[in-house]
C-alpha cells in the first residue's frame, strides 16, 4: 500500500482516502461535442496529473500534481487555483 | 541419532531437551531446534520425499527453505517444509505426494515412462476429446503433485500489526548485520530481519571453522543485539516488497506490516545445483545444504565424500566436511586449482586429491547415491570416453551461486549479468533502495562488511534528503564465484534443472525447439521455476540454457519476475484479524429486543422485519435466523397494513443528514441538485435528486430551509457519505461561502407514518401539526418529549407521515415513548421490507434499485424533477439536455393477474428477472412484491422503448425459464392523488 | 475493560460531551466560553474539562466536561461520539495492530485524525499518558468488540524481544 505525503497531515496511508481523479472543469459554455468529451473522456497517458483526495477521517480534500507514471506527488496545490463560476 | 556429531560451536539444537516424532509411524526423536530434516537424517532417515511427477526418491538439497522435495504433512497442516520446520514432541509426520510409503512409493514406475512424458504432455495429450479432460484432470492431481489438503480444516487467524522504521535491513548476515549497525551508529531507527531463527548468515555456517570471523562474528553479533537503535526480528521473512517501502514481515506469530523509509537489502545468494544425470540421488547436495546440517544441527551429512566445486567456497566445505570426519574421497573442479585460493591449498595439505577440468558426468545408485563418475570437462561437455567412478555416499556441489535478489526485481530495480562475478548484480537501484554483500557481489568477509557499511552511509545520507551518488561497484570480488556453464548433458537424461517440477535438461531445449524460446514462454511451457520453490534453484540455469541455445547473453535472455510473496505464507497469516465495522443506530437494542431481524445496509444493521413477541410464540428468536418464508411474509404484510391502516414506526437513522449553512448555501445547493433550491421557502423542504456530469442518477434525499443562510439535506443511507463529500467538493471548487456538518451520525431519525400519526405526535410536541400550521413537505423545529428536535412532512411511504429528527442519545427515549404512546391505535414497527412494499404502491423509486448506473432522471418518470429551462446550470444539467429527447428505455410500472400467488398459478418472478421480446432482452424487472393494499402482486421494470409505451402485456422469464406475463399498469398504484399523505384517519374515514 | 493494569486498561470518557463549531463565529464563541482555543490546525489543547481541537480554518471541535462552559453560539452542533481512553505500558504495541500509525512519535498533546480498524477517528494524547480515541458513537459496540479482544490478548502477556512496536 501506498502513502500520500501530505504537507498538512503528514504521511498517511492512501487507504485513509478517496481518489477522485483529475481535477477537471466543465465546460460550462462549450458545445455538445466539447461537453461529451468532458464527460466520457479521459486520457490515460502516464504523466503529470492534477487530482483531488479527499480524506475521510478529517474530511479534508487535497489537490496534488502527481506524476503517474512515477507516482510522485510534485506539487500540493492550492484551491483557488482551481476555481471556475457555473452559469446562475 | 546415529548421524549425530559432537557438539558445535554455534549449534542451534539444545541437546538436553529430546523430542519425539514419528514419520510414517517409525519413531525418531530428534533435540529441540532440530528442523524435521535434520533430525530425519540424523536418525539415518536418508529418504524424505518423492518428486512430483516421477515419484523420485529425494532427500536434503539446501536446508535453506527451498527444500520442496521434502514436504511432509501432519494433521490439518500440508506441504510443511521439513528443511527448516521445527520438530516438535509428537509430531506425527506422513510424506506428501506418495501412493503408499516414502520406501514403496507404488508411483515410483512412472519414472520409468518419463521418456513417454515429454515437456508439455499435458498440454498436448489431453485437451482432445474435451470430454475426457476431467477424467485426466484428476488422475493428473492425484499422481502428481503436493501436499493433500484436508477439507475439514479449522479456522485461525494471525492477528497483523503495523511497524515503522527508518531503515530496514533484510538479512541478517555479515554484511546486513554491518549495515544495520553503521546505519545505528548514524542514528537512524532499524529493524533487521533474518528468516533464520537466530541472525549470522553464512558467517555461522560456511565460515564457522574459519578462525579470522570468530572474531568478527561475536562482535557484530552483540553489538547488533545491544544497540538501542536497532531492533531484531529473527524468525521473520520478508515476503515481497511494496511500493513506498511496505514489506511484510512474516513470522511465527503473523505478519508485521512493516512501512520503512528506507530498505538495505542484505539478502545473500542462493545455492546452485549442477546439472548433471542423477543429480537428484539423495546424498547430491548444495555444499551450503551440508555445511548447515554440520553446523547447525551436528548432523554428519554423510561417511564419504566428493565434493564439486568450481569456487574457493567448495574448497571451504570440503575442509568442514574433514573436521566432521567426513572422508572427502576427491574434490573435482571444473577448472583450474590456480585459481583457488588458501582452502584450496590447506585442503591439499590434506592430502585430498583435487581432480582438475572434470565435472560429474552421472551420479549412480538407485535409492541413494552410491558412487559418482567424474570425467573431463571443457567448460562445456564432458569427455565421455575418460570416465572414472569413485564409490561415494555424498556429492556436494559448489558451482555457483543466484542472488537472492527478487524484492530487489519487485522494487524495480535494475540488474546485469557480470561477467567477471558470473552472477546478475543489481546496476541501478530505486529511490531508497539499497544492496550489499554477496547479493551485490562483494563474497569476501572483508569485502562484505565493507559494502555493508557503504549502503549503510549511502542510505542514511539519502534519509537526509542528502544527493546520494551511490559506489555500488566498489567492493565487489574481482573473482567469479559462479560457473557460466555446470550443466552436463547425458544421453540418458534424468539431469534434472528444475527439482520442483522433475524437469530435465531435454525438457528445455525440447522446449525451446518447439517454439518457447522466450524466458516467459518457456517458463509457462516447460513450468520451470513455477513449483513451489519458484525456482530459486532452476531459473539461473534455466536462463543459462536458454542463453545458449538462443546464443545470446544472459541480459539479453533475461529473466522472469519474482512475484512476492517470497516464500508460501499462510493463509491464517495473511486473513489477520477480522476487522469488519458495523454501525449501529440509537435504537438497536430496542430492535433486538423486539424481534427484529437485522439485515445490513452499507456499514449500518437495520431491521428487515420484526417477529412480534406475541407471534414468536415458540418460534426460535428471529434474530436467529430460522424464520420460514411465510412467516417473514405474514408479518411484513401486517406491517404494511399497519402503516395503511393506523398507525407504524420505522427507524430512519441511517439517512444521510447534512447541515449546509452560510451565504451561499443556496448556490451550492442550486449546483448539486437538479431542482432550484435556493427558491424553497423557510420551513419547507423540497425532493432532491442528485445526478453526475452524465446525467445518472447518484442519490436522492430532501433539502429543508431552515433560515435563509441555513439549509437541512437528507440523503440516502448507503450515499450519505459520498452526498457529503460531493457537497464539500463543489464548495471547494466553487470557492463557495458555505459551511458544511455531516450529522449523520449525531443524530437520529424515525419516520411516523400512518392516519393517526397527527393524533399521535400532538400529544407529545410543542409543535402546532394542523395542517394549515405545518403542510406537507413542511419542516418544523420544536420539542418533543422535551429534546429539541425536527419533524418533516414526508410522503415516502404514501401516508400522513412524519419524519423525526433528534439527537442520538435522545432517539432511544423518544422511540419507546412513540411506542408506548401509540399502543392504543395498534402501533407497530416495520423494517426496510415493509417500507420497499408502502413505497413501491406509491411507485416511489428506490435509487440503486430501480435505477443503475445509467439510469437517468426521463428513464425514472423523474422528468419533473428536471428544470431544463427555468435553471440555468446544475451538474449534469448539459447531459440531460441532450438525454431528454434520446430516451432509450423507461421505468413503467406492472402488476400480475389478480390471484396470481407464485404457488399454484406459475413461479413469480424476481427482482432482475429479465422481460422477454420476441426472443430478445427487452428490460428487467426491477422492484416486485405482493400488495397487500391491491391484493396483487406489482412491480417496476426498465423496459425498452418503444416498448414501454404500447399497453401491451410484457412476458418475465423466471428462474424455470418459463414466461409469465405481467401487465403494464399505470403508477402510483395506490392514492394516485395522495390525498392521504395529507389526511388524518378521520378525515379520510 | 482492562487487562492487567500494568500493561493495559482502557476506559470510557462518558463525561466528556463534545460538539463541533463551524463558521467565521467560532473562534469567539469558543473564547467566549472560556474554553482554550488551539492555534494551528488539526491541533488540540486541553484545559481543565474541556478539550478544544482546531479541525479547520474556523472549525472547532470542543470537548466538554463541566456544562458551563458549553458555547452559545448558533452554529455549534452537539457530537455523538464515543470516548475511549487507553492507558498502559504497551498502548503503542495495541495501536500497532489497529492503525496505521507511528504512535512512537506521538507526544502528549498531539492531535490526530485517522482510520483505526477502519473507523474514521480523532485521537488525542494527554499529558497523563492517556491516549483518547473518539468515533461515532454508531461503532461502539463494534470499537468494544475490538478493543476488549485485544486487551484480554495483550493486556496480561509480557511484551516478547523481537516484536517490532
Amino acid at each position: 500500500m501506498k502513502l500520500l505525503d501530505c504537507p498538512v497531515i503528514g504521511k498517511r496511508p492512501i487507504s485513509e482516502f478517496d481518489y477522485l481523479g483529475e481535477v477537471r472543469i466543465p465546460p460550462v459554455n462549450g458545445d455538445d461535442a466539447t461537453w461529451a468529451d468532458y464527460v466520457f473522456n479521459r486520457s490515460g497517458e502516464p504523466g503529470v496529473l492534477r487530482e483531488r483526495w479527499y480524506h475521510r477521517p478529517t474530511g479534508r480534500w487535497f489537490i496534488v500534481d502527481r506524476n503517474t507514471l512515477t507516482d510522485e506527488v510534485i506539487r500540493f496545490v492550492d484551491a483557488n487555483e482551481v476555481r471556475y463560476e457555473v452559469p446562475a | 541419532m546415529k548421524y549425530r556429531l559432537e557438539p558445535q560451536s554455534l549449534e542451534w539444537i539444545n541437546r538436553s531437551e529430546t523430542l519425539n516424532f514419528s514419520l510414517e509411524g517409525q519413531t525418531f526423536s530428534g533435540f529441540k531446534g532440530d528442523s524435521i530434516s535434520s533430525a530425519l537424517l540424523a536418525g539415518g532417515q536418508k529418504l524424505l520425499g518423492r518428486s512430483f511427477k516421477y515419484h523420485r526418491p529425494r532427500s536434503v538439497l539446501s536446508m535453506a527453505n527451498h527444500d520442496v522435495n521434502a514436504l511432509f504433512q501432519s494433521g490439518e497442516a500440508t506441504n510443511i517444509r521439513g528443511d527448516v520446520t521445527p520438530v516438535d514432541d509428537g509430531l506425527a509426520l506422513r510424506a506428501c505426494n506418495v501412493n503408499g510409503t516414502l520406501s514403496n512409493d507404488r508411483d515410483s514406475y512412472i519414472g520409468l515412462l518419463s521418456r513417454f512424458l515429454p515437456v508439455g504432455f499435458y498440454y498436448k495429450a489431453f485437451h482432445k476429446p474435451k470430454k475426457f479432460f476431467p477424467f485426466w484432470e484428476r488422475l493428473i492431481r492425484e499422481k502428481a503433485g503436493l501436499g493433500e489438503i484436508s477439507t475439514d480444516w479449522s479456522a485461525t487467524r494471525q492477528p497483523k500489526k503495523y511497524g515503522f522504521c527508518d531503515l530496514l535491513v533484510i538479512g541478517g548476515g555479515a554484511s546486513g548485520m554491518q549495515a544495520a549497525l553503521s546505519a545505528a551508529d548514524a542514528g537512524a531507527d532499524v529493524v533487521l530481519v533474518d528468516e533464520n531463527p537466530h541472525i549470522g548468515g553464512s558467517l555461522d555456517y560456511q565460515l564457522v571453522n574459519e578462525p579470522s570471523a570468530a572474531a568478527v562474528r561475536s562482535q557484530l553479533k552483540q553489538r547488533v543485539v545491544e544497540h538501542t537503535n536497532i531492533r531484531v526480528l529473527s524468525g521473520h521473512y520478508a515476503c515481497g516488497w511494496y511500493t513506498d517501502h511496505y514489506v511484510p514481515l512474516v513470522g511465527p506469530k503473523g505478519i508485521t506490516k512493516m512501512r520503512a523509509a528506507g530498505v538495505i537489502m542484505a539478502t545473500g545468494v542462493m545455492e546452485q545445483p549442477s546439472v548433471f544425470r542423477n543429480n537428484d540421488l539423495p546424498g547430491v547436495m548444495l555444499a551450503s545444504a551440508a555445511q548447515r546440517l554440520i553446523a547447525r544441527y551436528a548432523v554428519k551429512p554423510g561417511q564419504r565424500a566428493v565434493v564439486l566445486c568450481a569456487n574457493d567456497e567448495g574448497y571451504r566445505a570440503a575442509l568442514d566436511l574433514i573436521e566432521a570426519g567426513v572422508d572427502v574421497a576427491a574434490v573435482v573442479d571444473l577448472e583450474w586449482l590456480d585459481k583457488r585460493g588458501d582452502w584450496a591449498a590447506q585442503l591439499q595439505e590434506k592430502g585430498v586429491p583435487v581432480i582438475e577440468q572434470s565435472a560429474i558426468y552421472e551420479a549412480k545408485g538407485k535409492t541413494s547415491l552410491k558412487a559418482v563418475v567424474v570425467a573431463p570437462f571443457d567448460g562445456r561437455s564432458c569427455d565421455s570416453g575418460q570416465t572414472r567412478t569413485i564409490p561415494c555416499d555424498l556429492l556436494l556441489m559448489s558451482v555457483g551461486w543466484a542472488p537472492a535478489a527478487q524484492m530487489l526485481y519487485q522494487a524495480g530495480s535494475k540488474m546485469a549479468y557480470d561477467k567477471k562475478a558470473q552472477q546478475i548484480l543489481p546496476q541501478q537501484l530505486p529511490k531508497g533502495i539499497h544492496a550489499c554483500g554477496r547479493l551485490n557481489g562483494a563474497f569476501t568477509l572483508e569485502q562484505r562488511l565493507a559494502d555493508g557499511e557503504r549502503a549503510a552511509k549511502e542510505a542514511v545520507a539519502e534519509l537526509r534528503g542528502e544527493t546520494v551518488e551511490s559506489d555500488i561497484g566498489r567492493f565487489r570480488d574481482d573473482r567469479a564465484h559462479s560457473h557460466d556453464w555446470p550443466i552436463i548433458s547425458h544421453p540418458k537424461g534424468k539431469n534434472f534443472v528444475d527439482y520442483d517440477e522433475d524437469l530435465q535438461l531435454k525438457d528445455l531445449f525440447n522446449a525451446a525447439k518447439e517454439g518457447f524460446d522466450n524466458i516467459e514462454l518457456m517458463k509457462r511451457f516447460s513450468t520451470n521455476g513455477m513449483g513451489p520453490s519458484q525456482g530459486k534453484h532452476a531459473n539461473m540455469n534455466g536462463i543459462r540454457v536458454l542463453a545458449e541455445i538462443n546464443h545470446k547473453s544472459i541480459d539479453e535472455t533475461g529473466s522472469t519476475t519474482a512475484r512476492p510473496m517470497f516464500h508460501p505464507v499462510p493463509v491464517s497469516a495473511l486473513a489477520g484479524r477480522r476487522f469488519r465495522p458495523e454501525r449501529l443506530t440509537p435504537m438497536h437494542s430496542w430492535h433486538e429486543a423486539n424481534g427484529a431481524k437485522m439485515m445490513e445496509a452499507g456499514r449500518w444493521l437495520r431491521p428487515e422485519y420484526y417477529l412480534p413477541r406475541t407471534d414468536v410464540g415458540t418460534l426460535p428468536n428471529a434474530a436467529s435466523g430460522a424464520v420460514s418464508a411465510s412467516e417473514r411474509q405474514r408479518v411484513i404484510l401486517q406491517e404494511v397494513q399497519a402503516v395503511r391502516s393506523s398507525l407504524g414506526i420505522i427507524d430512519v437513522s441511517t439517512l444521510g443528514k447534512i447541515e449546509v449553512m452560510g451565504p451561499d448555501a443556496g448556490k451550492l445547493l442550486d449546483v448539486v441538485y437538479t431542482m432550484k433550491m435556493s427558491t424553497i421557502k423557510q420551513g419547507m423542504t423540497r425532493y432532491a435528486l442528485m445526478v453526475d456530469d452524465s446525467g445518472v442518477i447518484v442519490d436522492d434525499g430532501i433539502v429543508g430551509r431552515i433560515t435563509e443562510d441555513r439549509f437541512y439535506v437528507t440523503a440516502t443511507t448507503s450515499h450519505a457519505d459520498a452526498a457529503f463529500r460531493t457537497l464539500s467538493m463543489k464548495t471547494q471548487e466553487l470557492g463557495l461561502d458555505v459551511r458544511l456538518v455531516n450529522r449523520t451520525g449525531s443524530l437520529a431519525a424515525l419516520n411516523l407514518a400512518g392516519p393517526v400519526s397527527r393524533k399521535l405526535l400532538s400529544q407529545l410536541t410543542n409543535v402546532n401539526l394542523s395542517e394549515d400550521a405545518f403542510p406537507y413537505l413542511g419542516l418544523r423545529e420544536g420539542t418533543l418529549c422535551g429534546y429539541p428536535v425536527r419533524l418533516i412532512r414526508v410522503g415516502f411511504v404514501g401516508e400522513l407521515g412524519y419524519e423525526i429528527h433528534m439527537p442520538a442519545d435522545a432517539a432511544l427515549e423518544i422511540w419507546k415513548t412513540l411506542i408506548e404512546a401509540g399502543k392504543p391505535y395498534g402501533i407497530r414497527p416495520f423494517g426496510v421490507e415493509a417500507q420497499r412494499v408502502l413505497r413501491l404502491e406509491k411507485g416511489h423509486i428506490i435509487v440503486g434499485q430501480d435505477t443503475d448506473g445509467l439510469t437517468n432522471p426521463f428513464e425514472a418518470n423523474m422528468g419533473w424533477a428536471v428544470p431544463l429551462a427555468s435553471k440555468p446550470w446544475f451538474t449534469g444539467k448539459p447531459s440531460l439536455a441532450l438525454l431528454k429527447e434520446r430516451c432509450q428505455r423507461k421505468l413503467i410500472g406492472f402488476r400480475l393477474p389478480q390471484g396470481f400467488t407464485g404457488e399454484s398459478n406459475g413461479e413469480l418472478p424476481k427482482e432482475c428477472h429479465l422481460l422477454i421480446e420476441n426472443g430478445e432482452i427487452a428490460g428487467r424487472i426491477t422492484s416486485i412484491a405482493y400488495s397487500p393494499t391491491l391484493g396483487r402482486v406489482i412491480g417496476l421494470a426498465m423496459v425498452d422503448l418503444p416498448l414501454a409505451d404500447q399497453a401491451k402485456p410484457l412476458k418475465a422469464r423466471v428462474d424455470s425459464g418459463a414466461l409469465i406475463t405481467l401487465e403494464p399498469c399505470a403508477t402510483p398504484f395506490y392514492d394516485a392523488d395522495g390525498t392521504r399523505q395529507t389526511a388524518d384517519l378521520t378525515e379520510v374515514a | 475493560m482492562t487487562g492487567l493494569m500494568s500493561n493495559l486498561n482502557l476506559t470510557c470518557r462518558d463525561r466528556l460531551r463534545g460538539y463541533l463549531l463551524t463558521g467565521p463565529g467560532s473562534q469567539a464563541a469558543i473564547t467566549a466560553a472560556g474554553l482554550p482555543l488551539p492555534e494551528a490546525v488539526l491541533s488540540a489543547v486541553e484545559s481543565d474539562g474541556a478539550l478544544v481541537a482546531r479541525t479547520g480554518s474556523d472549525e472547532y471541535m470542543a470537548y466538554i466536561a463541566d456544562p458551563q462552559l458549553l458555547p452559545t453560539y448558533d452554529w455549534c452542533f452537539p457530537r455523538a461520539d464515543r470516548v475511549f481512553a487507553l492507558k498502559g505500558k504497551r498502548w503503542i504495541e495495541l495501536m500497532a495492530q489497529v492503525c496505521q500509525y507511528d504512535f512512537r512519535q506521538m507526544q502528549p498533546g498531539d492531535w490526530l485524525m485517522a482510520s483505526v480498524v477502519g473507523v474514521n477517528c480523532w485521537l488525542y494524547l494527554e499529558a497523563n499518558g492517556a491516549l483518547l480515541i473518539g468515533f461515532d458513537s454508531g461503532y461502539d459496540h463494534y470499537m468494544s468488540d475490538t478493543f476488549s479482544t485485544l486487551l484480554s490478548e495483550l493486556g496480561d502477556i509480557e511484551s516478547n524481544e523481537g516484536d517490532a512496536q
